[in-house]
This record gives C-alpha cells, sequence and structure tokens, in this order.
C-alpha cells in the first residue's frame, strides 16, 4: 500500500480496470494476484529474520478473510480518501472514481452472497437476535508438507502433469501465473533485504544478507534448511491469507533434524528463526486463529517431531503472546516429555499449548467425516478450535446460534427480552406448554428451521465464492483441486465442510433442567410465573431463584444435569447434520468453543432460567456455568467427558489452576489429565493465573501489561479485555488443592 | 442397611495419602484437640452452620425454626443458638441468602459407595485411592470397616486417618482392609496431651507400636502448633519414634495453619487459639530439619 490517499485511489481504479477487463474466473483472479502481491505487501521491519507483511487496500480479492470476502470493495476507505483529497480532483477523475464505486457497490462478492440468500428466505442472515451468518472464507489448513518439499518448482511441475490429465486450460495457466505471484512476493524482498543491508548495521548486514540469500534461492528452488523452508511457508501465508500453520512438527522437522545433524543450525539459532515466526504472526495479529499444531499420531518421523515440538513448546514459554496458538494432540504412548513440557509452561503462566486428544477426536472424525483412519489423522483444530483436515478440506465457521436468546424469545412469545424485538414466530403462551415435553418441541421446530438456514448459508458462502473465483493459492496446495482441474470452492475440495458456533449452550442446558425440576417436576411454580421473574431479574424472587440456583447444575458429575446436556447438545447436532443433508456440504457441525462472545453475548440477554440474572456472562464453551461447578475437578472433568465427540468439531473446556497448586501436583495433575484424554475428555485449555493475579490487574494494570489469559477458543491480553469479559474470567473457578 | 454420619466427601484430594483420592469425612471424633480445623467433626449429630457474610439479616429463620433458636437483633445482628437445635433444616429452606446449611448427613454405604466410583478411573493410574477421615473415622466402626471391605473388593487402595484412640481389636480387625494408616502424634507430653485433646497419648502409642508390631503400613502425621508443641523435647520425641521404627511408611509435619478459625464461628464454638498464627515456610523447614526431614527438592 502506499499509505497516500492519491496513489491509493490510482490503484484501486486500474485493480478495477483489470479485473473489468478478464471475464475468465480463472486467469482474472490470476491477473488480479499479480497486481495485487506487490502493492499489499509492506518493507521488512527492522528485527525480521523472515520477510513478510501486507495491509488489503481498499478494493482486492481476500483468499481468506484478511480482506473480508472474495472480490471485497471498502467504500468507507474510498470515501475517506476522497474526503481527504477534496479541491484536488479534476471532474473526470471524480467521475470515474463515482463509477468505481458504484460499480463495485453490486459487484462485491459479499453483496452476491446476500442476494442469493435473500432470492431464498426473503432476508438475508445477518442478524436474527438469535443467530447470524457473515460471509468469508477461513480457517483453511493447507498442505504446507507439499509446499516445502516441492518448492515452487515442483508445484510448477505438478500443474504441468495434471494439466495433461485434466482439460481445464485456463486454471492451470493461472494456477502457474499465481505461482509467479508468489516467487515475484520472494524477488520483490530479496531486492529490499539487499537494499536495506546498504545502510544497516553489521549485524543487521549478515541477517539481511543471508535472508536475501534464501528469499532468491526458494523463488527458484525448493527448501533446502530449516530457514528456507520456514520463510516459504510465510511468503506463502502473506500472500494466501494464511493464518493457520497445521502439523508443523510434522512437516518441518525432517528439514530441523538435518540441519542440525549437518551442523548448520543449532537448537538456539532455531529458537531465534521460530521467534521471529511467531513475532510476524503477531503482527497479523489475527488473534482467533494462529495455530500451530505438534504431536498426534500419524507423523511421518515421530521421533524427529517430537524434537522440533519440544522447540516450539519452548518457544510459547519465551514468547509470552496472544498468539500463536501452540497446540498439542495428546494420545496414549505419546512422549511423556511433551506433556511433561506442556505443563511447565502452564505452571509458569503460560497459556499454551492447548492440549486435545487424539484418543477421543480420531475415532469421531473417521465416523463424523466418513474418513479412513489415515485421513483421519490429518485432523487438526483450527481458529477458535473447529477441527478440519489439513490440506484436504474446509470448515469456515461462518454461522452463530445463542441458545439462552432462543429459549428467551421462546417463553416470549417468540420475541426476545432484552431489545424487544420479534425474532421468531410466536409458539404460545408459557401456559401452553403443559408438559416439559411441549416446550422442548417447541424449541426442536424453531431449532430445526435456525439450522437449515444457516447450512444454506454456509453452503452459498462457498458456492457464490466458488463462482466468483478459484482461489489459486488455496487450490495449489488443497486437494483434489491439481487432481481434478477444479478450483477449491467449485469442486476441487475433498471435504467441503462448515462450522456454526454455538453460544451459552450450557447456560441453555441448565435452564431447561432448572426448569424440568422447579415447573414440571417439582411444580414449585408455574412456567408463565418463572417468566415474570425473569423479567423482574429475579427482583423480590430471591427464593424463587435459590430453588432454581439449586436445581442439578452441568460440571458436577451430576448425572441429571449432565444427562440434560448431553441430551440438548446431541438433539442439536442431529439437527445440524439434518440441514446439511439439505445443501451440498459434506459436513456441517457445530462447535461450542466461544470466544469473548459468551461475555459480550451475555452482556444483552435476559436473565435465564437456570438462576443467572440479567447481562451476567453465559458459559463459555462446554465449560459449566459460572461458579456452579462445586465439586471439584474430577467432577467437572467427568461431566465434560460424557458428550458424544461424534456430536462436535470442536470444544473449549477452561480448567483454572492454583499456581501452587498446579507446581507441587505436577505428576498428579498430568494423570489426572492424561486419564481425562483418554476417557472422554476431548480438550482443555489449561491456566494457571489466579484470581488474585487478575484482580490485581486491574488495580496495577501498568504491572500487568503482559499478561496473557485464555478466554475460550482465543487468548488475550487481560488488561486490553472488555470490562465485561474481565469480570467474566475473575468469576471462573480456580481449582485449588484439597 | 447400615448408615453413617458423613460430613463430606472430597473428591480429587491429594493431600490425604498418594495419588489422586476421594476422601470421605466421618461426623464424630472422641478427641476435641484445640487447634482442630474441622471443629463441624466433632459431633456426630447434624447441626446447622450460620455463614454470617452471607446473612442479609432478613429474619425469614426467625419465623421459621420452631425452636426460636434465631434471632435478629436491633443492630441487625443474627444471634443462633445450637443449644435443643434437632438441625430440622427449616432455616435452611427460609434462607433466601443461602447463609445456613446443614453440615453432615446419614448416608447409607451404596450412596458413599457410588462417590467414590464416581473418580475410580483415576485410582488407580496416579496411585491414588479412597481415604476414610474425620472426625474420627473408627467411631463408626461397623461402618467404617464395611466401607473399607468394600473398596478392597473393588481394588481401591485404602487409607484411613485415625488419631489411634480405639479398641485394639478393631484396629487389628481394620488394618485388615487398610493399606495404608496415617496415624496421629499430637503430642508427646501426656499431661499436655490430655490438656488439649482430652485424652492420654498412652494408648494411642499403644496401638502404634501394636500396628508397627504386625507389620502394618503407617504414616506418622504430627500436627505441630506454634506455642503448643513446636519444642524441642517434642522434635526429638518425634525424631526417637522415628528411629524406633524404622519401618514407617513415611513422616510428615502437618503445620498448624488457620482455616478452621471461621468453622468454629459458623457453628457457634469458641476457639482458645484466637492469638496462635501460622508459620512462615521458613519456619516450617526449621522444624523438619529439627526432626530429620529433607527438603524436597525443588
Amino acid at each position: 500500500m502506499y499509505h497516500n490517499p492519491k496513489l491509493d485511489l490510482d490503484y484501486a481504479l486500474e485493480f478495477t480496470a483489470l479485473y473489468q477487463s478478464e471475464s475468465d474466473r480463472s486467469l482474472r483472479e490470476a491477473k488480479c494476484l499479480r497486481k495485487q502481491i506487490p502493492y499489499v505487501l509492506e518493507p521488512i521491519q527492522e528485527e525480521d529474520l523472515l520477510a513478510g507483511y501486507m495491509k488489503h487496500g481498499f478494493v482486492g480479492f481476500s483468499p481468506q478473510y484478511g480482506g473480508s470476502y472474495t472480490y471485497y470493495y471498502w467504500d468507507d476507505r474510498v470515501e475517506a480518501a476522497l474526503a481527504e483529497l477534496e479541491g484536488t480532483l479534476d471532474e473526470d477523475y471524480q467521475n470515474r472514481v463515482e463509477e468505481m464505486r458504484a460499480f463495485w457497490r453490486t459487484e462485491n462478492t459479499d453483496t452476491k452472497m446476500r442476494e442469493r440468500f435473500k432470492e431464498r428466505y426473503g432476508q438475508d442472515l445477518s442478524r436474527r437476535g438469535y443467530f447470524y451468518g457473515v460471509t468469508r472464507i477461513a480457517g483453511m489448513n493447507v498442505d504446507l508438507d507439499l509446499l516445502i518439499h516441492e518448492g515452487l518448482p515442483g508445484l510448477r511441475k505438478r500443474i504441468e502433469h495434471f494439466r495433461k490429465i485434466n482439460t481445464n486450460e485456463n486454471f492451470y495457466t493461472a494456477l502457474e501465473l499465481s505461482i509467479d505471484s508468489l516467487a515475484d512476493a520472494c524477488l520483490l524482498y530479496a531486492g529490499q533485504a539487499q537494499e536495506q543491508a546498504k545502510t544497516a548495521s553489521e549485524p543487521r548486514k549478515k541477517e539481511l544478507a543471508e535472508m536475501e540469500a534464501i528469499l532468491r534461492r526458494i523463488a527458484a528452488a525448493p527448501p533446502a534448511t530449516f530457514k528456507e523452508a520456514l520463510q516459504l511457508i510465510w511468503i506463502y501465508a502473506v500472500c494466501s491469507d494464511l493464518m493457520n500453520f497445521g502439523r508443523m512438527d510434522n512437516y518441518l522437522s525432517d528439514f530441523y533434524v538435518r540441519d542440525l545433524d549437518a551442523g548448520i543450525l543449532d537448537e538456539e539459532e532455531a529458537i531465534r528463526w521460530l521467534s521471529s515466526f511467531y513475532r510476524s504472526i503477531i503482527r497479523v495479529s489475527k488473534v482467533h486463529d494462529s495455530r500451530i499444531l505438534i504431536g498426534g499420531r500419524g507423523r511421518k518421523n515421530e521421533a524427529a517431531a517430537d524434537r522440533l515440538a519440544l522447540v516450539l513448546i519452548e518457544v510459547s514459554k519465551r514468547v509470552i503472546e496472544v498468539v500463536p496458538q501452540l497446540t498439542l494432540r495428546y494420545y496414549r504412548g505419546i512422549n511423556p516429555e511433551l506433556m511433561k513440557k506442556t505443563l511447565e509452561n502452564i505452571a509458569a503462566g503460560a497459556v499454551y499449548p492447548i492440549v486435545y486428544s487424539d484418543e477421543v477426536t480420531l475415532p469421531a472424525m473417521e465416523k463424523m467425516y466418513r474418513i479412513d483412519p489415515e485421513t483421519a489423522e490429518k485432523w487438526v483444530p483450527f481458529g477458535c478450535g473447529e477441527y478440519t483436515i489439513e490440506g484436504y478440506g474446509a470448515a469456515t465457521p461462518n454461522t452463530g446460534l445463542t441458545c439462552p436468546t432462543l429459549l428467551d424469545a421462546l417463553l416470549h412469545h417468540g420475541r426476545e427480552s432484552f431489545f424487544g424485538q420479534q425474532v421468531m414466530k410466536d409458539y404460545g403462551a408459557p401456559e401452553d406448554f403443559e408438559t416439559f415435553d411441549q416446550l422442548f418441541a417447541a424449541y426442536e421446530d424453531c431449532a430445526r428451521e435456525t439450522c437449515a438456514q444457516m447450512a444454506v448459508h454456509e453452503q452459498l458462502n462457498y458456492q457464490v465464492a466458488g463462482e466468483e473465483s478459484d482461489y489459486l493459492h488455496l487450490s495449489l496446495l488443497v486437494h483434489d483441486c491439481l487432481e481434478t482441474g477444479k478450483g477449491i470452492f467449485s469442486g476441487g475440495c475433498r471435504y467441503l465442510c462448515a462450522t456454526d458456533e454455538i453460544f451459552g449452550f450450557i447456560t441453555f442446558a441448565d435452564s431447561m433442567m432448572a426448569i424440568k425440576r422447579c415447573v414440571y417436576e417439582e411444580k414449585r411454580f408455574s412456567l408463565s410465573r418463572l417468566v415474570e421473574m425473569l423479567d423482574a431479574n429475579f427482583e423480590g424472587f430471591e427464593q424463587e431463584r435459590a430453588l432454581l440456583l439449586a436445581a442439578p447444575k452441568y460440571g458436577n458429575d451430576d448425572d441429571e444435569a449432565d444427562e440434560m446436556a448431553v441430551r440438548l447438545f446431541h438433539h442439536l447436532a442431529g439437527l445440524h447434520a439434518e440441514g446439511c443433508r439439505q445443501t451440498s456440504l459434506h459436513y456441517y457441525g457445530m462447535v461450542s468453543v466461544n470466544n469473548s462472545g459468551s461475555a459480550e453475548r451475555g452482556a444483552v440477554t435476559a436473565a435465564t432460567p437456570c438462576g443467572r440474572k440479567r447481562s451476567e456472562p453465559l458459559s463459555n464453551g462446554n465449560s459449566p456455568s459460572l461458579g456452579a461447578d462445586v465439586n471439584g475437578l474430577t467432577a467437572t472433568l467427568n461431566s465434560m467427558s460424557k458428550f458424544d465427540p461424534c456430536d462436535h468439531v470442536g470444544v473449549v473446556h477452561n480448567i483454572r489452576f492454583n499456581k501452587d497448586m498446579l507446581k507441587n501436583n505436577m505428576d498428579k495433575v498430568r494423570t489426572l489429565l492424561e486419564i481425562f484424554y483418554e476417557n472422554g475428555g476431548a480438550q482443555t485449555n489449561l491456566s494457571s493465573i489466579g484470581r488474585g493475579d487478575l484482580e490485581q490487574a486491574l488495580i496495577h494494570p501498568e504491572q500487568y501489561q503482559n499478561l496473557i489469559v485464555r478466554i475460550g477458543g482465543f487468548s488475550a491480553r487481560f488488561i486490553e479485555l472488555d470490562p465485561i469479559v474481565q469480570h467474566e474470567l475473575i468469576l471462573r473457578t480456580t481449582y485449588e488443592e484439597c | 442397611m447400615s448408615t453413617a454420619s458423613i460430613f463430606n466427601i472430597q473428591r480429587f484430594s491429594l493431600h490425604d495419602g498418594p495419588g489422586i483420592r476421594t476422601t470421605v469425612f466421618f461426623k464424630g471424633c472422641n478427641l476435641s484437640c484445640a487447634w482442630c480445623h474441622n471443629p463441624e467433626s466433632f459431633s456426630i449429630r447434624p447441626q446447622i452452620s450460620l455463614d454470617r457474610k452471607k446473612c442479609s439479616s432478613c429474619g425469614r429463620c426467625v419465623e421459621s425454626c420452631p425452636q426460636h433458636l434465631h434471632q435478629i437483633n436491633q443492630e441487625g445482628a443474627h444471634l443462633f443458638s445450637t443449644n435443643g437445635c434437632s438441625a430440622c433444616g427449616k432455616c435452611i429452606d427460609a434462607c433466601p441468602a443461602q447463609a445456613l446449611t446443614l453440615i453432615g448427613r446419614q448416608m447409607e454405604l451404596e450412596e458413599v459407595l457410588a462417590v467414590i466410583r464416581k473418580d475410580a478411573r483415576y485410582y488407580g493410574p496416579s496411585g491414588g485411592g479412597v481415604t476414610c477421615s474425620g472426625g474420627e473415622a473408627t467411631l463408626q466402626y461397623e461402618f467404617l470397616l464395611e466401607l473399607l471391605s468394600a473398596c478392597k473388593r473393588e481394588s481401591f487402595h485404602t487409607c484411613l486417618e485415625t488419631n489411634g484412640l480405639v479398641a485394639w481389636e478393631r484396629l487389628q480387625k481394620l488394618a485388615e482392609v487398610t493399606d495404608l494408616f496415617l496415624f496421629d502424634f499430637k503430642h508427646s507430653d501426656d499431661s499436655l496431651h490430655r490438656l488439649y485433646t482430652g485424652s492420654s497419648n498412652r494408648p494411642i502409642l499403644e496401638n502404634l507400636e501394636r500396628l508397627l508390631g504386625q507389620e502394618s503400613s503407617v504414616c506418622l502425621r504430627c500436627p505441630i502448633i506454634p506455642t503448643i508443641n513446636d519444642t524441642d523435647t517434642h522434635f526429638s520425641a518425634i525424631r526417637e519414634l522415628k528411629a524406633r521404627y524404622p519401618q514407617l511408611a513415611g513422616l510428615e509435619l502437618m503445620p498448624y495453619h488457620d482455616i478452621g478459625v471461621s468453622k468454629w464461628k459458623s457453628i457457634g464454638s469458641g476457639y482458645t487459639l484466637e492469638s496462635v498464627r501460622p508459620p512462615t515456610p521458613e519456619i516450617i523447614a526449621e522444624w523438619n530439619r529439627k526432626v530429620g526431614i529433607e527438603p524436597s527438592k525443588p
């Protein structure tokens, strides 16, 4: 970017003209990319060991959600540039800008997609009170193993190979051009490094010379070293908006071990380069993404991968930051050092690695995705924790459903009661629900229609993206695009899936439990009386609220409460599957992996039947309602283990230890967690930042600049969080010694 | 079906024996140690506990109590007399602030076992199991024996935490189903033992000797209370026991802590050790050194 309104406007006009001049979908994108990439790349920064940073322009192609969605256009930025340039532009120029604005208003892909949804449902799915849909491509995990082992020349050969088999000539030509754009980026940065070296200090000169050599080499040859491989990944990431890095210990460890053995790299130097890689990720600041995976079954060379994995855990202890989200896949028989070092990180105040269980998720992925065990081994969580198949899938999380708001509207004639909006049809007055089953049936009816609409939205998101472009950079590294001659969203992706984020699920389950217990079983009060209490935010109903709070709650290993949660979860998963069957998606699954949304949505959610007051936080992920887990850690873990892993494609469980407890009982905690992962426990966000630390950070923020906390599906600097979210974090349970 | 008065079942218990454990706390004790941090376990009967911090002085408990044991005075202070309280629980139901709770209830064997079984998967791999504690669990001997026997049948490791004041015949029987005794040694001076616990230490030391004589596994646990038994005489007595019984499975000092203070108040009892402060880590290290316990490696 020029960061100059006139030059940036010039660029927007040129980009638009180029877009209009080419009607072939594949070639249009390739040409746009070659124009766009040199423009969006930002200069090498002072301490970079890896070149590459980009900022999207006013208009362009967004390879994932960095820009927003496919061909995007930001009119507000054009407007701001025009305001800045007022009085300096001639009439002809102004007219051209106005024509451009008019053109993109209907031509941008987001508008096209929303129009398509409206054709079917009469209105778009931007926000319906309790569910929503956004447009974007997100969470891609591509075959980086292929990238660094083939290099750009190897990819060119693959293109030539498949060009002969398939007929789609323009697609392959465009892919070839898209590789040129990657090579261009390498050479552009090589030139920059050379230029910067002229005026740099001695040590920096050496670094820049090394960077230049690496960049020139990878533009024309496959990477030969660890550093070259890392740089190629980063150049690709910058050009393609790649935000998730998959199984790094698997694809990178042969480079690492080879360089160590050859004596051209040592562990500290690797840490220095990986730290630079981390800093590059941090600069991009995609806090809900940026995953790096380690561990897991099915790595090519487990011993070598473990060596690199241990180094990555060390980097995550030294670079205490919000991202990357280092993630460990645990399995029975894993090198115990990986778990030990993980807990040492947590005890030292880091929030990474996050741990997932292969024992739970591998068989579930096989079943849900209908894939063989070997393919299932390629599963990775991305973003806030949605699963996909590395190099073979897409699982964009574009829809969301706030369960407690749905219940709220159901109890209020279809009107959610916080803002008073009509958000669904009127299912009748509370007194009409004479039995729990009747209430449940109304909920089911409403949730079924919601899931169907959301699934359609997800499919259209891909469909329209695929009609507009081939997503060439993604198609290069996702199977079976090259193999079949099809763009990733035009039939090329083997497992085209999508995910839906559910919010406040446990608040909802605890609420249904409290209704069942207090209204229908014990008949303490009627449902309409309960609605009065909710509307009064329990003011004057303290005793009734105590009854609702005393009803069984999920998270205590209480069979009744847990069964309610498990049953509702299973049922909702079924409705997603049903919605999916009306689309061409391979799988549409739900995730309970909330980020700060559980607290933020809570702030605008009325009181709930579980006893939660108006505006208090909702439950986060599949963690218990705040303060409801009172039976100790094993009880909570047991509750968390009860869900069928085939009912979701991502859950989070927040487990906060007292720091001393963790330090003094490292082996016991490790055993406890391993048993959890081997007996139905899918995931844990571990942390040892206690309530006291958080309270102190509110009083003395200046002393807690670097306090990183895990919220649910992402991490953040505590002092920068919204007070609503800070409050929720403080209220969470800390497991103490007993 | 036999029952016992139980006041807590603590899951994920890390300090009552090895590994990850579930600890069953029996209500009722035959000693009344001045420093006890579980004073709610003295009486075998269920008791009402009042958390004054939660109380809003609304007075609903006053109306609900058939014995008229609750009062709210003119300053709004909640006065509660336990004298004559049958722990009927009516005040608990009436309290909107959840300031009143019932401590202890009669539990059936199967009920206790059901809770224990919930964490069964964690016991074996962590080297943990089940601990019976109190109060003094041996007071409810029949039930305790049944419980420990049932645990052994299910292959759970068992610990019995005891003050040692129990008929040898019973202890001997319990030893058959106990993998490890956590055996208290409170004071080496018999008259001070009487003063602070209400009983002589002689039968206790005899039982210790017998247990060790028949090769039961015993870990000796010594509460150290500043101003009461943090004396060189007592420390050397501990050292002597350690020398005399090399077969001891372990020796632990249990430094005084004050988490029990609020509990004494919440059940309406007076606490005599208010002026005693918990020891600093440095003092604890010094105590350990005096009895010959090596500092644990970091």
